[in-house]
């Protein structure tokens, strides 16, 4: 029952915060943070520990792909279809599982200094609840418990962008993160249909192993791929992410960067053998992943809001690990996932720490000579640089690389792809430096009262960052041999390992060279742009087009055309001796004309449709 | 006899309620409260004893015009638990309205009668008695705010409609009689084994459109928003709930009173399909897109429950394939009525203004004054929507699997999108009320034990229902459509 429990305990932990938080409303007192954070976080740690016992076992057993399995009970039972509750722990799923809970643990630790008391014991049990819900979808043996846990992320997001509801602009992020979730989980929820049409099964085993018909497994592949797009912030559902930055900025390290967000790369490795059976998702899968990074890495460099800058390197950094699934390769993708949650959470949270210590300034041309004040928060970051650069010996540059060269001699890899990937690693490098340096070096552009007030971080937040700087240092070299041995090559041939990466190391230099020549000397405030406008056009196309057919319905057909027909049969009635006069607004004969018309309309269909008299 | 008697024990006990609280509102005309417990012990007594002791096989009596079997004791035992649940939740309502007093009780408890009967009913004439028996009560009580011009107009017009779809009814059930010469479904049904007549399948037609009527179907729907916002509001979830769900299984059984699986009605059975679709689309797509637009929170919930009309005629289709049977409209109705029980009673807790009633800008910044009433309506709101972890998740997955089988694949990818643009017009009510720091609204909220009871135990059982729905699921697979 050790995986069981390991699921349950954020679950406890988003109760004793929830019962925490009412009991301190009733005594009309806030909540202390600390408390909160200790619950919170050591409910999380507890489940770290489990996940690491369990994974030892699970090497013990040496089951890595069949796993160890605990069934809870039978949880749906309609038709043929039966569904078990239970969880999977495999290779796949324990990988996830071990960053959920170990991220996860820093980040509430980080958050026990970053919050303050208003509030927090709400904070720790979405915290908490958003944890719960993850593991569930990585842990989920079938098909609907993934989608629980799918909606349930959804969920906890939801709440935890629009945490600071006072501000209109917060709620508004928040709903359209989760409207354009919906969009995206009804191709889970199709999917799952046919799935169940086709293979009978909803059980992931079970539907990893079965065989399509190409047509369906299209159509499968597609859904699933749609599902993806949502959470994980890819073309065309990928506007959401950078408003979702509204929320704490623990937040946007957990969710919105290490763990949520790479649930797409969860399942679509989890049913690559199915994605497999159809060249055409494949295609589709790298193509907008290839897509999606060039295009956000873009945006990034035309972004003044620190944190937009982190969440467009993030959607573009998930646009590589989808071209990694694309090629036919997922483990390098989920590699990638490990260490980019190492890398982008302590990004995320250095850029916290900055945030911190400026009073919740956010914008990278009023900050400027950091390093010196913030020393701990500056080594950490660049670390954290060094990783998403894909500098040796940093962990971002196994993974990635890794990618690069998977993008071209992988069963389905090109060279299109690898050079869009090569050309998104060049901008990735200048962003970052751009970034980087407009932090921590140069002169200081603080404003007078924000530099009084500058100041290191407390312990509880800087210890998150030494350890997750650690990781990114480390966290690659577990994986690195694992690159050497993949033995599926197709692609464009040969080509070696050590070349791509001496290409990959030049580039990223080469990036980074340029962000340096610009941005060390010259820092003249740039304004924000988004070079694709992509909000406006959805604004434009689905806000304008919903509105439209809603008052198209509401006017046209609900009062347009009622209206007329009212007074149509106003006039009828009239003539007929205002037989219904005491009713007001004389539209029950309207009512009455519109049943008339649905009978007569019915009967014609009747008599010259199904009996065809008249013809 | 006796036997017969015995089977019919519920509704014997029922009947008897309605009497006594009758009595007792003559006798004890200044206080409202005897008739209310009267009332309240008469729905609980007879919910025991339909849930008691469901019958093993169907029991058809008085020569066959009554159904005592699973689905009817179901239906009567679950109305009057719905009814249970708006005596407790909504007496405050009534007081405050200055409309609560003890007549009030027994046309609820007739209502209830006449819903269950119209279920159970295997016999045309019997379902028009007892359509009338159920909609009497329902104009009366829609009107109960007498100096309310709104209420009156709506009582008006529910009449007249009523009145006409009734004609509608009767019309249709001469054709019935005309063409077969009986008027009881089971022998209707085999006289359609060998194919049927233009006259039978005209009568049909239009039984089932009187229905679609009551259901408030669109292009039918027209009504709904009328009458919805003009009733008081105890008595608009009165009629989203008892009298939808007793419509809705007339509707099924009476649709079913044809032998669709003989040959000779394919053509037939196209039509009616192709009406039941068309009904279908436009009660979403006009339900879902027009709830965006409005501004009445009563009203909202009108357009709410047209689209959910729309969901349930998903799963009527899907009951046209004989594996998959009614149970996705059982289970739809079931969590549809504890949901929409929760949404009104909580509803009556808005102390409104007389000239608008409740309206959406209301709930801003609910959360500051009472965060546990933000979490009920956050509930049903997320219920409605059909969201995971709530039972309007299970509710709308069984629909759509039902429909899927029945091979009606475009309408179920459009349903779908209608839950995204659905969920919208939920959420942003949600967003309002979580608003912290927005201005509370100046609208007050009345705060009363047994509507809180009331509204706890609904939201308990919308999340229970939704982690958990097996033990639903299989229950009322046990239920079947007995032709």
């Amino acid at each position: 029952m050790m995986i069981t429990l390991l699921v349950l305990l954020p679950l406890l932990g988003f109760f004793l915060n929830g019962f925490y938080h009412f009991s301190a409303q009733a005594r009309k007192t806030e909540p202390s943070v600390v408390v909160a954070g200790v619950i919170g976080t050591i409910a999380l740690f507890a489940a770290f520990a489990l996940a690491v016992v369990a994974w030892l076992s699970l090497g013990k057993s040496g089951a890595w792909d069949v796993g160890i399995e605990e069934r809870l009970f039978s949880w749906m039972k309609l038709g043929t279809l039966h569904v078990e509750f239970g969880y999977r722990l495999d290779r796949l799923s324990g990988i996830f599982t071990l960053v959920i809970t170990g991220v996860g643990s820093l980040i509430h630790l980080y958050s026990i200094g970053y919050m303050e008391n208003k509030g927090s014991a709400r904070y720790f049990a979405y915290l908490n609840l958003f944890c719960f819900m993850m593991l569930n979808l990585v842990l989920g043996s079938s098909l609907p418990l993934v989608f629980l846990g799918w909606e349930g992320v959804g969920l906890a997001s939801y709440l935890l962008i629009g945490f600071w509801s006072g501000e209109m602009a917060n709620i508004m992020a928040a709903q359209k993160a989760f409207l354009m979730n919906r969009v995206g989980d009804l191709g889970l929820l199709f999917a799952m249909f046919i799935a169940f049409k086709f293979a009978g099964t909803l059980d992931l085993a079970d539907l990893s192993s079965y065989s399509f018909k190409p047509e369906v497994a299209t159509a499968f592949g597609l859904l699933i791929f749609l599902a993806c797009t949502g959470k994980s912030a890819q073309i065309p559902l990928f506007t959401w992410l950078p408003d979702a930055m509204a929320g704490p900025t623990p937040v946007s390290a957990l969710i919105h960067a290490a763990t949520m967000v790479t649930s797409g790369i969860y399942l679509l490795a989890r049913l690559n053998p199915v994605m497999g059976q159809s060249p055409t998702v494949l295609f589709v899968i790298a193509a907008v992943g290839a897509g999606t990074a060039l295009m956000s890495a873009i945006t990034a460099c035309f972004q003044s809001d620190i944190k937009k800058v982190l969440a467009y390197s993030t959607i573009s950094q998930l646009g590589f690990m989808f071209v990694a699934c694309g090629v036919g390769s997922p483990e390098t993708g989920v590699f990638h996932v490990m260490t980019h949650a190492f890398f982008k959470a302590l990004l995320f949270l250095g850029a916290g720490s900055v945030i911190h210590a400026l009073s919740g300034t956010q914008d990278i041309f009023k900050m400027g000579g950091l390093r010196s004040s913030l020393p701990l928060t500056f080594w950490t970051f660049t670390a954290g640089w060094a990783a998403i650069l894909g500098l040796p010996p940093f962990s971002g540059f196994f993974s990635k690389d890794g990618i690069l060269h998977e993008s071209l001699v992988a069963a389905h890899g090109s060279r299109v792809i690898f050079a869009v990937l090569a050309f998104t690693a060049f901008l990735t490098a200048f962003y970052m430096t751009r970034l980087y340096i407009l932090v921590f070096f140069g002169q200081s552009r603080l404003s007078e009262g924000v530099r009084k007030h500058v100041h290191e971080s407390p312990i509880v937040m800087t210890l998150p960052l030494l350890f997750l700087g650690l990781a990114a240092l480390a966290g690659g070299w577990f994986g690195a041999p694992v690159r050497f041995e993949s033995g599926h090559h197709g692609g464009v041939g040969e080509v070696s390992p050590y070349l791509i990466m001496v290409i990959s190391v030049f580039i990223a230099a080469a990036g980074a060279f340029l962000g340096y020549r610009k941005y060390f000397r010259s820092n003249h405030s740039e304004k924000t742009r988004d070079p694709f406008r992509v909000d406006e056009i959805y604004t434009v196309v689905f806000g304008r087009g919903t509105e439209m057919v809603a008052s198209f319905c509401s006017r046209f057909i609900e009062e347009g055309v009622f209206q007329r027909i009212l007074q149509f049969s106003g006039a009828a009635v009239d003539l007929g001796g205002n037989l219904f006069k005491t009713v007001q607004t004389g539209s029950a004969q309207g009512y009455l004309l519109m049943m008339v018309l649905a009978v007569v309309a019915l009967v014609c269909g009747l008599i010259f449709g199904v009996h065809g008299y008249g013809n | 006899m006796m036997a017969d008697l015995e089977m019919l024990r519920p509704w014997i006990f029922l009947a008897s309620g309605i009497l006594l609280t009758l009595l007792i509102s003559v006798i004890r005309t200044e206080s409202k409260r005897p008739a209310q417990i009267s009332a309240l012990l008469t729905v609980l007594g007879t919910a025991i004893f339909s849930f008691k002791s469901p019958p093993s096989e169907a029991v058809f009596l008085f020569s066959g015009a009554l159904e005592v079997s699973s689905l009817s004791l179901f239906a009567l035992g679950g109305m009057s638990v719905l009814a249970a649940m708006f005596i407790l939740g909504t007496g405050h309502y009534l007081t405050r309205e200055k409309i609560h007093i003890s007549d009030y009780y027994h046309l609820l408890l007739i209502l209830v009668l006449g819903g269950s009967v119209l279920v159970a009913s295997r016999n045309l004439l019997l379902s028009f008695i007892a359509l009338e028996v159920m909609s009497l009560p329902a104009y009366t009580l829609v009107g109960f705010r007498r100096n309310d011009s709104r209420s009156n107009e709506a009582a008006l017009k529910y009449f007249i409609l009523g009145g006409a779809m009734g004609a509608v009814f009767l019309l249709g059930s001469s054709f019935i009689f005309g063409a077969t010469g009986t008027l009881d479904l089971s022998a209707v049904f085999t006289e359609s084994k060998g194919g049927t007549s233009l006259l039978l399948q005209l009568g049909h037609l239009l039984v089932v459109l009187a229905f679609l009527f009551k259901v408030a179907a669109a292009p039918l729907h027209f009504w709904k928003p009328d009458v919805y916002e003009g009733a008081p509001t105890p008595v608009t979830g009165i009629m989203a709930t008892i009298i939808t769900s007793a419509s809705f299984l007339g509707l099924i059984r009476l649709i079913h009173m044809i032998d669709f699986s003989s040959p000779g009605t394919v053509g037939y059975l196209e039509l009616m399909k192709s009406a039941l679709r068309v009904a279908a689309i436009a009660s979403l797509v006009v339900g879902s897109s027009v709830m965006i637009t409005q501004r009445s929170l009563k009203r909202m919930l009108a357009y709410s429950s047209i689209t959910h009309t729309g969901y349930l005629l998903l799963g009527v289709l899907g009951a046209f394939d004989e594996k998959v049977g009614i149970t996705s409209v059982l289970v739809y109705l079931l969590g549809y009525c504890v949901m929409s029980t929760g949404a009104f009673v909580l509803l009556t807790l808005a102390k409104a203004p007389a000239d608008t009633g409740t309206e959406l800008i209301d709930l801003t910044g609910l959360i500051k004054r009472s965060p546990f009433l933000t979490f009920l309506w956050t509930v049903f709101f997320f219920s409605m929507a059909g969201m995971p972890f709530t039972v309007g998740f299970f509710t709308k997955y069984s629909v759509f699997m039902a429909s899927l089988g029945g091979g009606e694949t475009v309408l179920v990818i459009l349903a779908a999108i209608c839950t995204v643009v659905g969920a919208y017009a939920y959420l942003r009510a949600i967003a309002l009320m979580t608003m912290r720091d927005a201005a509370p609204a100046a609208g007050d909220w009345e705060f009363s034990p047994g509507s809180q009871i009331v509204a706890i135990v609904a939201a308990g059982f919308v999340l229970f229902l939704g982690i958990i729905p097996n033990a639903m699921i299989q229950y009322l697979k046990g239920i079947p459509l007995i032709h």
